[in-house]
């Protein structure tokens, strides 16, 4: 044999290269062995393997395509130099350029006219590695020119499953220019709904400001009609009773027979009556002048008057002094006898509570009654003269700046409460000095000066004739209101002012005061039809030394002049 | 020997006069290793008879022995005896080649 094989080794030789090979080809083996190490071979489940994936990957490659292709969104891929590597139709029917012209170009380059520097804000992302979502962007596009649209971007960056390396940008981006649109007309719908809204808002105050004017015109109109009553009946009426009295009275004295006298007495009581009646006439129909002053004397008369009318006010007052304007006391009055005319009509109590309070800077009044109660909802709108009353006073208050509430519960009584704002804050007004009184110097021997101040010339007629047929007295002026009764104490300098209250232009109260500030030496007698000691109180401390009312005139006028001038003779 | 061999003993034999020696060689695990135990199995049962002795061998964990008899893949059985030694390839599914290739059919008939 020696180096040369035989045929028939060579023959085996071949037969087992052929056997190797058959095996190999018709996979039928699982490892080759080589001198220092073994290969193991599963070729055919491999490629069975890898053909099933790989059937698989394009078959799913496929649908992504389909997808990527199709969906109604725009999607691309960048690079990391921000160039187009992928784009769907979508996209670039958006941008109006064909898919494959954007492959290799920066969007710069494509779409100039894009806003909000997209660009550097992807180079962010590329820099940081991390996603930004609904990043807003506008321009213009080939697709549309002329035309400012927007969309929202969403940039993910896309990192390779081998190394982890940035490999670019998914970007996926949806059109809401017409959301945008949407939001815009809705946003300029909402603004004229809000205008709209505004301008009713605006008309329905300027009714109700108009509905509170009327209502307050409506009240001073009723106001003005009372004071317009009672300056007639004090003027005209009131004036020619107490003259009608007065000579009744001058007749009375002189030397008439028994029957006459008697006759004439009659005459008196009735005129006596009817001044009275007239009286209390005008005081219901308004408030005397002394009511301009305070809060509690100005309540502490309507108690006097609701007592007249059969209900009893109990009238309750902390003594905290409570300055208000004279608009606001004169409406609280109002107000307040409103309110207790209601509990009148509309209970069958006869008795109130009303409770006058200081709170801050606020009054606090309170009105309570033991009634059946009420709805306050239902007396609000109610047309009858309560409820429209209420609603008035209401309406009223409001336009002061005053608070009205009703608490009221059917057989629980009701209780009202009305807060108003002090004078100043509620700071305390300077109290007006006290004029001291002082003595007015008349000479002995001489007769008594007298200044008549009242705007009624028959009653300065007839208190003229009183004085003048004493020896010691004579009228020196007349004054038909307190403006001229002030002018006419300069010029004469009387010893006596018989000084009427209820006068135009200005009050005797108001005369009296200034009279006293400038001449304290002349003594004031106040002469007025009320019989009222608040009137008198008023007219008091004005600086008026006596106070007498006109029906009581004839009997003590001319002794209360005496008396007043003997003080200053004593003095 | 005997002590080292899988498959059938063969001392209860008749006619003890030949012993068919087999190696085996396989990648444990393998496909077509385990078909070609299963098939060199059923051959030799139904050929052999109680003539037989197949020693496997997982050439990862015997390399040296591969070397020895140049198996160069598996599977591949080894006819150790009687001579010739002869190696068939591959996964033994082709009987008749196995058969043909061993003489096996020739030397039964002879006898």
């Amino acid at each position: 044999m020696g180096n040369n094989p035989t045929y028939k080794e060579l023959e085996e030789k071949l037969q087992q290269a052929t056997q190797i090979l058959d095996a190999l080809q018709s996979h039928k083996a699982d490892a080759v062995i080589g001198t220092d190490q073994i290969a193991m071979m599963r070729l055919k489940e491999v490629e069975d393997q890898l053909r099933k994936q790989i059937q698989i990957s394009s078959n799913r490659l496929k649908e992504i395509e389909s997808i990527y292709k199709n969906v109604p969104v725009g999607l691309c891929i960048l690079n990391t130099d921000l160039e187009f590597i992928r784009i769907n139709n979508h996209l670039a029917e958006m941008n109006g350029i064909p898919a494959d012209e954007h492959i290799g170009k920066t969007i710069s380059e494509l779409l100039p006219n894009l806003n909000n520097d997209i660009e550097a804000k992807l180079e962010k992302v590329i820099k940081k590695g991390e996603s930004q979502m609904n990043v807003e962007i506008s321009g213009e596009t080939p697709a549309q020119p002329g035309l400012k649209r927007y969309w929202l971007h969403h940039w993910l960056p896309l990192y390779s499953k081998m190394d982890n390396k940035l490999l670019g940008i998914n970007m996926v981006i949806q059109e809401i220019t017409d959301r945008k649109k949407y939001e815009q007309k809705l946003k300029k719908l909402n603004e004229s709904l809000e205008e709209r809204v505004q301008a009713r808002t605006e008309s329905l105050l300027s009714y109700q400001s108009q509905l509170r004017s009327l209502a307050s015109q409506l009240s001073k109109a009723e106001e003005q009609e009372r004071q317009q009553l009672a300056t007639e009946l004090h003027d005209n009426l009131g004036q020619m009773l107490a003259m009608g009295k007065m000579k009744a009275d001058l007749l009375h004295n002189e030397d008439l027979p028994e029957e006459t006298i008697s006759k004439i007495d009659e005459i008196r009581d009735l005129m006596d009556d009817a001044l009275s009646y007239s009286r209390k006439l005008i005081s219901d129909l308004k408030p005397p002048p002394t009511l301009k002053e305070d809060l509690l004397s100005s309540m502490e008369w309507l108690q006097n008057k609701m007592e007249d009318h059969g209900l009893k006010v109990i009238l309750h007052d902390d003594g905290n002094s409570k300055p208000t304007t004279e608009e606001i006391r004169t409406t609280l009055l109002q107000a307040v006898r409103e309110l207790l005319f209601n509990v009148l009509k509309h209970t069958e109590v006869k008795e109130a509570r009303l409770k006058l309070l200081r709170h801050k800077d606020q009054v606090k009044i309170v009105v309570e009654d033991k009634g059946e109660g009420f709805n306050p909802d239902e007396i609000a709108v109610s047309e009858d003269e309560g409820g429209f009353g209420l609603f008035n006073v209401r309406e009223r208050l409001d336009l002061l700046g005053c608070s009205f509430n009703i608490s009221s519960e059917k057989d629980e009584g009701t209780t009202i409460t009305i807060l108003a704002p002090l004078k100043n804050g509620g700071k305390e007004e300077e109290e007006t000095e006290q004029i001291p009184e002082q003595s007015l110097s008349s000479k002995g021997g001489h007769k008594i000066k007298v200044l008549l101040a009242d705007d009624h010339k028959l009653v300065r007629q007839g208190l003229k004739k009183i004085i003048n047929a004493e020896n010691d007295m004579t009228v020196v002026a007349e004054a038909a209101d307190g403006e001229e009764a002030i002018k006419e104490t300069r010029k004469v300098v009387p010893d006596i002012i018989l000084m009427d209250v209820n006068m135009p232009v200005k009050n005797g109260i108001e005369a009296t005061q200034e009279i006293m500030k400038e001449m304290s030496q002349v003594r004031v007698v106040g002469l007025s039809l009320h019989d009222d000691e608040k009137v008198t109180k008023s007219m008091r401390e004005a600086g008026a030394s006596a106070y007498l009312t006109k029906n009581e005139a004839f009997k003590t006028l001319c002794a209360t002049i005496r008396s007043e001038a003997s003080v200053t003779l004593k003095n | 020997m005997p002590g080292d061999a899988m498959g059938n003993n063969t001392e209860q034999q008749s006619n003890p006069d030949i012993i068919y020696q087999f190696i085996l060689f396989i990648v444990k695990g393998g496909k077509n290793s385990e078909r070609a135990v299963d098939n060199l199995q059923a051959l030799c049962n139904q050929w052999l008879p109680n003539r037989h002795n197949i020693k496997v061998i997982d050439v990862v964990k015997e390399f040296e022995t591969a070397l020895e008899y140049n198996i160069v893949l598996t599977p591949s059985v080894v006819l150790i005896d009687p001579e010739p030694q002869t190696i068939i390839y591959g996964d033994l599914s082709d009987s008749e080649r196995f058969l043909n290739v061993l003489n096996i059919k020739r030397n039964l008939d002879g006898k």
